[in-house]
């Protein structure tokens, strides 16, 4: 007999962002037996389904004291984290004003977008920071206006109560390892506001060390078309257009799940991300077109990743094969081994990949990816690397959307 | 070329040739494309911390890339750029 069934019919109910009568009454119905609280809660948390669940909850009229004492301190922290988002929405009004008072472009990304134009609930999908798109040629001016705006590139300290400037080798690390712009951080009304600038996309590979796709190019004034300006408190904030938002967020996804990297801090992704592509599909399916969208993928070439998130969409949701077979279709590379395979070529650390042990559905219930890659790891090492490695999966920063 | 220019090349060549993987070698010219003699990301970041340190400025974020680094005659320009306060 399988362990833990329950549990885990339960997440993957979560992992619906509106359950159909059929599916609130198989929810209800499993909170109300004898349920692991322990497994489940780890669960939620690991796959970042807490306001779901809680939102799911309210449905069900069920008195369960066990389940009340075990929520009690999550349910804290969700409104703490409400609390939050309404602050980073501000900010992020602010910010995306000075932006545009300069003439500068941008695309916000994941969290508040998928929260407030694709869920419709700030309830149902909380997000830890800002991500925002920027040019490479504009990161200068737009780390002072953030500087301006009492921002720092660093890290909180618990015990001096303040925000510590990250050192120069951290920054540089970050930028040249990674690719990426160190967070900027404030602290407003004991919310940690993040700020995370992106100048790529998430395209797993480079070619002669540069990016594969010109953000620069992308954003310029004159390709209106790519953007998509959606209605924030009362104000427009540009977007990506949801062919490339969604492209973003799968491949914001496969890197989660496959990148060693990310192992350290996701534990090998998360039911959320997953959730978060099913609802942009749903809700802006007449806005985006899969036959461009398909073009999109080929013309870069990240058929791969692309065609994994899918496929294991696919595999959680039972409703999305009118929309995706034909995707799929299309995507399918001939030698699907990547499928159970994690890690991938990059700049440092090459074209070695490692195999999981489990098959997706069975995965994402436990540990497996953290054993995998720790049985494995040896595939990864390079001396001058792994300190490099170590030195990164330390810090405490860079927090999922 | 004054005396002040040709040691602010030699010093910058000397930091870029210590970081090199194959170590110091006087033969590399300064046309070479340093990304094929096994320079990469993980030596760039020393390199960077060197230069900065050795010549008392910091790169913009925006300056440390690809084309700014791919041969010594592009990290000598760009250096010497900052040092002269025009970049």
């Amino acid at each position: 007999m399988k362990e833990k069934e329950q549990e885990k019919s339960l997440i993957i109910l979560m992992a619906y962002s509106v359950l159909s009568p059929r599916q609130r009454s198989e929810f209800c119905a499993l909170l109300a037996g004898e349920l692991d609280y322990d497994y489940l809660l780890k669960q939620i948390k690991r796959h970042k389904l807490l306001p779901l669940f809680i939102n799911h909850l309210k449905s069900c009229e069920i008195e369960n004291s066990s389940l009340e004492v075990c929520l009690k301190e999550e349910q804290a922290e969700y409104e703490k984290r409400l609390n939050c988002c309404r602050i980073l929405d501000l900010e992020l009004c602010q910010i995306t004003k000075l932006f545009a008072e300069r003439d500068i472009s941008y695309a916000v990304l994941k969290g508040p977008i998928l929260a407030h134009d694709i869920y419709d609930s700030l309830d149902k999908r909380t997000y830890n920071d800002l991500d925002i798109l920027v040019k490479k040629s504009d990161i200068n001016v737009v780390s002072n206006i953030l500087e301006e705006q009492g921002y720092i590139q660093g890290d909180w300290d618990n015990e001096k109560e303040e925000i510590i400037p990250a050192p120069r080798e951290m920054l540089l690390t970050f930028n040249l390892l990674m690719h990426e712009i160190y967070d900027f951080k404030k602290m407003i009304d004991q919310c940690l506001v993040s700020i995370d600038l992106h100048k790529e996309l998430h395209v797993p590979y480079r070619k002669n060390g540069q990016p594969v796709f010109n953000v620069d190019a992308f954003l310029n004034s004159s390709c209106w078309p790519n953007l998509e300006n959606i209605k924030f408190y009362g104000e427009q904030i540009s977007t990506l257009k949801w062919n490339y938002f969604l492209l973003q967020l799968c491949l914001h996804a496969y890197i989660d799940e496959v990148s060693p990297f990310n192992y350290i801090k996701t534990n090998g992704g998360n039911l959320r991300a997953y959730c978060d592509i099913r609802e942009l599909i749903l809700s802006k399916r007449s806005s985006i077109n899969f036959y461009q969208f398909i073009d999109l993928v080929e013309e870069i070439k990240v058929n791969e990743p692309i065609y994994y998130i899918l496929a294991n969409l696919f595999e959680i949701y039972d409703d999305m094969e009118e929309i995706l077979a034909s995707v799929l279709f299309r995507l399918r590379p001939n030698n699907l081994a990547f499928m159970n395979e994690f890690g991938y070529s990059m700049e440092v650390l090459g074209e070695q990949r490692g195999r999981y042990s489990k098959p997706f559905m069975e995965r994402i219930f436990d540990n497996s990816p953290q054993e995998d890659f720790e049985r494995q790891k040896h595939l990864f090492r390079r001396s001058p690397l792994q300190s490099q490695l170590e030195f990164l999966g330390s810090t405490e920063t860079k927090k999922d959307s | 070329m004054d005396n002040n220019t040709k040691e602010v090349k030699q010093k910058i060549r000397q930091i870029i040739m210590a970081n090199l993987p194959q170590g110091n070698s006087e033969d590399v010219p300064y046309e070479a494309d340093l990304f094929s003699l096994g320079f990469s990301s993980l030596n760039a970041v020393p390199l960077v911390l060197e230069l900065e340190e050795a010549f008392k400025f910091e790169f913009d974020m925006d300056e440390i890339q690809y084309d700014n680094f791919q041969t010594i005659g592009d990290i000598i320009k760009l250096v010497s750029r900052k040092v002269s306060g025009s970049a």
